[in-house]
């Protein structure tokens, strides 16, 4: 079954590249797009420019913020050793938001650089996740859950500063406002995916080498110590981690939900519990549901798109429902 | 050899372990004995050095427990909790498997010690049964598989420490003199030390060289079972006991009723 399904997942991973990459609203011809890296003498220079400039980065931005949100849940349900967590307990995703409100409606014209919203929607991010972890804290002991209702919290102060924000800002900011805080790879070009790239990339590759500790953790904080682990650390180095690849996964696609929740309880369903088996392929999977979704937002509605995060929990949710009901 | 010397617990105004004298000794085993509350688990989590004493001090090999890595005094030291919850539906060879994930041994090594621990557990019917569809006594003997596994891995010579939290606490007669027995082998086999909390006096009466009966976290007898007074074991627990001698010529108390 593992065997099958990591030939299987990378096959599906490399498969919504290419839809992704040849669907919307200017079709490429799917064999010209799989020859695209040897040979580009099939596509027009407009196919070119459209694939270079505006699909291939939105294809790559999916696929990193896929993993990330999937990797993430996997590894904060670990930590809390709870199947309900997901990167928004912790307020990355809250924290996001209000960090992008704060910057849509106070930031004004001259700070409307195009990197100065994700850059203060991962500052708002950190900082929510900082608070959480602070006043999680019992006793100098970082203690889980503590933490879960911490962010409760946090995402209500949240909630209620993105409602202030949105209370008085103007009609125009109020429409960008609402749009971000849907979630879409609308805004992906070279110049925003670069800076995302490098802190998921890290979140990425720390998380997977977090994965035997994660097993060692779901016996119990108290057992992991026992078993040679420092949880304290390692409760540390996850929230560290996720926090700065969904962050970054946020600042640059805004909040997109339920992949973080609902694909590794896939995965953990048909594939087993232990993380070195679900991290990995949990990565993959968010990466194809996120393209895969994108490029459905895209067609939808063409020429228009709808929000990826929208159809993202408007087909997640009822699936989750079922999963929780079978 | 783990010395516990003159150590307290206190958390908040409760004080859990008052001033108590213990030494786990390589080749014996010694049971905690005393009524709930009386600071059995507490003492337990000092000896494992999961929790630092407000007084005194606890020792593995005369190196203080606030001084040892995590990740050293996993080789050293395993323990069996009275119930530990697992998050999510590991089978029970994974869960054996990961008592040595953090200090792995060499992969040829891996398979027989794990058939080894599950053997002595006598788990290896349930395999690849997910936990949660486990009995509580399965599951005990599950984490007692995983502390043996964890500590075969590491067998350097240097001698390894059990402790174990009313490891009997979920199981049918059978297993319970079963994971004692293994445990004595255990002890035999490797000369390591071993400390376990029990309720039942013959088992401790059977299985154990030296007894520690507890009392408001205080020691209120200590030695061989058999030159236990029924007198102080009427103070403590609050109910009589009359000392019978079983099939085995061995001395036992068993609580009279109410």
């Amino acid at each position: 079954m593992i065997r099958t399904a990591f030939i299987v997942l990378p096959l599906m991973v490399v498969m919504a590249v290419l839809l992704g990459l040849a669907l919307g609203s200017a079709a490429i011809p799917l064999k010209a797009v799989a020859l695209w890296p040897f040979d580009a003498s099939d596509l027009s220079p407009q196919q070119k420019l459209i694939l270079d400039n505006i699909r291939l980065p939105r294809v790559i931005l999916g696929l990193m913020v896929g993993a990330m949100l999937a990797a993430a849940g996997a590894s904060l349900q670990g930590i809390f050793r709870n199947p309900l967590a997901d990167p928004g307990l912790i307020g990355v995703s809250a924290g996001a938001s209000l960090g992008a409100a704060t910057m849509i409606v106070l930031g004004g014209e001259h700070l409307a650089g195009p990197l100065a919203l994700p850059l203060a929607a991962f500052v708002g991010a950190v900082l929510a996740t900082l608070a959480v972890y602070g006043l999680g804290r019992r006793h100098g002991m970082v203690s889980p859950p503590s933490m879960l209702l911490a962010g409760i919290a946090i995402n209500a102060l949240a909630g209620a500063g993105i409602g202030l924000f949105s209370y008085i800002g103007d009609d125009l900011q109020l429409r960008q406002l609402t749009f971000w805080t849907m979630g879409s790879l609308g805004a992906a070009g070279w110049s925003t995916l670069a800076p995302s790239l490098l802190p998921i990339a890290i979140a990425l590759a720390g998380l997977l080498a977090l994965a035997t500790r994660l097993d060692v953790f779901a016996l119990g904080e108290r057992e992991a110590f026992h078993l040679g682990l420092d949880p304290r650390l390692m409760v540390r180095l996850t929230i560290g981690l996720t926090c700065l690849g969904v962050g970054a996964a946020v600042a640059a696609a805004g909040p997109v939900g339920f992949i973080g929740l609902v694909v590794p309880h896939l995965v953990r369903l048909v594939l087993g519990a232990g993380h070195r088996v679900l991290l990995p392929a949990s990565m993959m999977l968010g990466a194809i549901l996120l393209v895969g979704a994108d490029t459905a937002a895209r067609l939808l509605a063409a020429p228009a798109e709808l929000p990826v995060g929208l159809l993202c929990s408007l087909l997640g949710a009822p699936f989750f429902l079922w999963l929780l009901r079978r | 050899m783990i010395e516990a010397k003159s150590v307290s617990l206190t958390i908040g105004p409760a004080i859990l372990v008052d001033r108590v004298d213990v030494t786990i000794t390589p080749g014996r085993i010694t049971a905690i004995l005393g009524p709930n509350g009386a600071g059995k688990s507490s003492l337990l989590s000092l000896l494992a050095g999961e929790r630092t004493p407000s007084s005194g001090q606890v020792s593995l090999d005369g190196r203080s427990m606030g001084q040892w890595r995590a990740n050293d005094l996993a080789r050293r030291r395993a323990v069996v909790p009275q119930s530990a919850q697992l998050a999510f539906p590991f089978t029970v060879e994974q869960v054996v498997r990961l008592g040595f994930a953090l200090t792995p041994p060499p992969p040829p090594k891996r398979a027989a010690i794990i058939a080894q621990a599950m053997a002595a557990a006598d788990i290896t019917h349930l395999s690849d049964r997910p936990m949660p569809t486990l009995s509580g006594g399965e599951r005990q003997r599950t984490h007692f598989a995983r502390a043996l596994a964890q500590l075969a891995a590491n067998d350097d010579g240097k001698g390894a420490y059990l402790l174990l939290d009313e490891p009997t606490a979920s199981l049918d007669p059978a297993h319970q003199h079963g994971l004692l027995a293994a445990l004595r082998s255990w002890v035999r086999r490797t000369n390591g030390g071993a400390a376990v909390v029990l309720h039942d006096l013959a088992l401790a009466a059977r299985y154990a060289e030296d007894v520690l009966l507890l009392s408001h976290g205080t020691v209120a007898a200590r030695g061989a079972m058999a030159d236990l007074e029924g007198a102080v074991l009427e103070r403590v627990y609050g109910i009589g006991f009359d000392r019978l001698t079983d099939s085995a010529g061995q001395a036992l108390y068993v609580a009279q009723g109410l």
